[in-house]
């Protein structure tokens, strides 16, 4: 790199740092929710052992990775305090490390390419599935997946000897952290095959065959998992799921497929939401609301932009450009297809980010053929991107928003739920021990700070 | 339009690039002045007051209300209160509780039962009361956590009418 091109990567690290500052501000006080944090810690508490943790193949959440993990840190912490602070570093510090492993990769070394990668930084950043997995369970699973994805495709893209086998390490750790991980064993053995200089043929064969082994062994326990597990999003509604195993569980393929397409659907178009067309739904009744309007906008903008792109380098890109076409529709693809008994938008989080690499190319792409432009067309280009840009940036605003709407929520949360839970879980001391233990921080005054914008901001940003 | 255009590729390319930039410096700026915003001491929030907890429980707002129960605002004492819709501008006394069971708030009253569950008895009995008078059963449970109510409710008295006697028995000095 010439120092030029050093200083428009610095400088595009520069402009990115005041969001990931105000993210970690704003994720450092959002309290551990007590409908999801105290189960988990409960269930890590009650497992016998590592070795338990393990080998459950059978269970509907075999993830040893994420348990190990989680494991290590809790057996090692002084407090539950301790273990939960230990959790929430090391949260925050996998959030922060998604957008800078992003800069890492695209390195803007020209304006252009500072102006494409802001655009496609926030594609990523303000992205329902982004948001979704900014949820801390204590440690996010996905984050930690989509991090190792944008990993792999970096380690990927130049030669070395050690590659190949820590790609194989990786892909198989995020696998173990949740089955999500499949999409990057996916886009390993596809890049592999198309000639990624850090990986082998021959390791992309032993990805693929050890992702198959796993798909098997883990369908080998299926028989016992329900049908539909959570509710099911169905068009302008949600189907509880008691509700959908009575009406489609005789042949619920068509439902696994329509919640594929609605896992892609979200990270293209931003909707549907949990398989249920709620924005569409809004325009349709004449309610949306503002933010509405720019979720689906921008991201039809972005997704066109993109499929542009796509078709050019399908028909004349580079080896380069093949590969990352080929590897983000590899993970669009195994997201979807995993999301098939039911449909969240975290389930998109390596998808984005794969499509967020697209994204920079693409408007790279349009930033050069705008140079080319006659007046007139330039103008219309011109505006378009402008407006695109607009629209992202407004919702990376926005997933500040959602992050403080979260810490809003479970605060409140833990204001009106602990008197029911008491009474509930009162022959689980375990459980009782660890809400008791988690319950000044669901209620540090913190969390409720105000902000510096209006409430009204809200309907332009983005509700949860 | 196109006339006001920069002649030059080049110059049209920085222009382009400029304009892009401008969305992203503004949300450069929001996220400054966010962080700045939790750096720098809070403004002094308002004196917590009683009247205060009681206008925050007559909006159904639990997170203010809390902060106020956290800052250390008497729950246990009766206080005036009034407004149209529940007293018909009437001043009657009622503590924060009594206000939330009358309003059939139940995440207000879970609330209040958690972090200010110091309510003596006979003023949890009136709660009780109040949401009994609005056919809240479960509600009236929950405040009493499930024990029956020592003595009656008032018979055949609707929730404003409850407030009345309540309020005459306070000032009264009856407990």
């Amino acid at each position: 790199m010439t120092p030029a091109q050093r200083r428009w990567f610095a400088g595009s690290v520069l402009a990115v740092t005041p969001f990931l500052v105000a993210l970690a501000c704003a994720l450092w006080v959002v309290p551990y929710a007590i409908s999801e944090t105290v189960g988990v810690l409960e269930d890590l508490e009650q497992r016998s052992g590592p070795a338990r943790a393990l080998f459950e193949p059978q269970a509907p959440l075999f993830r040893p990775a994420f348990w190990g993990a989680l494991r290590v840190i809790w057996d090692g912490a002084a407090s539950i305090p301790d273990a939960l602070a230990t959790y929430r570093v090391l949260h925050i510090a996998t959030v922060l490390s998604v957008p800078l492993a992003f800069l890492l990769i695209v390195r803007p070394a020209s304006a252009a390419e500072a102006a494409a990668a802001a655009l496609a930084l926030a594609t990523l950043v303000g992205s329902p599935a982004f948001r979704d997995n900014l949820e801390n369970l204590p440690l996010n699973q996905m984050m930690v997946i989509t991090l190792i994805g944008l990993l792999v495709w970096q380690l990927a893209a130049a030669p070395g000897w050690w590659r190949g086998p820590v790609i194989l390490l990786l892909t198989f750790v995020a696998i173990g952290f949740k089955e999500e991980g499949l999409a990057v064993s996916a886009a390993v053995a596809l890049i592999a095959w198309f000639g990624a200089p850090g990986i082998s043929r021959r390791t992309g064969f032993v990805v693929a065959g050890l992702s198959a082994v796993y798909v098997g062994w883990r369908l080998l326990g299926s028989g016992d998992w329900p049908v539909f597990m959570q509710d099911v999003g169905l068009g302008f509604a949600s189907v509880p799921a008691s509700d959908a195993v009575e009406r489609f569980g005789s042949f619920p393929y068509p439902i696994y497929a329509y919640n594929a397409l609605a896992s892609a659907g979200n990270v293209l178009f931003s909707e549907p939401t949990s398989g249920v067309f709620r924005i569409t739904r809004a325009v349709i009744d004449g309610t949306a609301a503002p933010w509405q309007i720019v979720h689906l906008a921008s991201s039809i903008g972005a997704t066109a932009l993109a499929a542009w792109w796509a078709a050019g380098a399908a028909r004349a890109g580079g080896d380069r450009d093949r590969r990352l076409l080929l590897a983000f529709l590899a993970v669009l693809v195994m997201s979807a297809a995993l999301g098939f008994k039911y449909t969240r938008d975290r389930f998109g989080g390596v998808a984005v980010a794969f499509y967020a690499l697209v994204v920079f190319e693409a408007a790279k792409a349009a930033l050069a053929r705008a140079d080319a432009m006659p007046p007139r067309r330039w103008m219309a280009a011109a505006l378009l991107l402008v407006l695109l840009q607009a629209g992202w940036q407004l919702r990376t605003i926005g997933t500040l928003q959602f992050v403080r709407d979260t810490a809003e929520l479970n605060h409140k949360e833990w204001l009106v739920d602990v008197i029911e839970r008491r009474r509930t879980y009162a022959d689980k001391p375990v459980f009782l021990e660890i809400m008791d233990a988690l319950q000044a921080q669901g209620t540090d005054p913190r969390t409720i700070a105000p902000g510096p914008d209006p409430r009204w901001f809200a309907r332009v940003l983005g509700e949860r | 339009m196109t006339r006001l255009l920069p002649d030059s590729h080049a110059a049209r390319a920085r222009l382009l690039v400029a304009l892009l930039a401008l969305p992203a410096l503004g949300s450069a700026i929001f996220f400054t002045r966010f962080v700045v915003n939790r750096v720098l001491p809070e403004p002094p929030r308002p004196e917590p007051t009683a009247a205060a907890l009681l206008d925050v429980v007559s909006g159904s707002d639990v997170l203010r209300a809390w902060v106020l129960v956290n800052a250390g605002v008497d729950t246990n004492a009766p206080h005036p209160f009034s407004n149209r819709s529940l007293t018909n501008d009437e001043e009657v006394l009622l503590t924060p509780l009594m206000l939330a069971a009358a309003r059939g708030d139940e995440n207000m009253v879970r609330m209040l039962l958690t972090y200010a569950p110091g309510a003596d008895a006979a003023h949890r009995r009136m709660a009780s009361c109040l949401a009994l008078s609005r056919g809240d059963g479960d509600l009236a449970a929950l405040i009493l956590s499930g024990a029956p109510p020592d003595t009656p409710c008032p018979a055949g008295l609707d929730t404003l009418g409850q407030l009345r006697q309540i309020t005459a028995r306070l000032r009264s000095g009856q407990p």
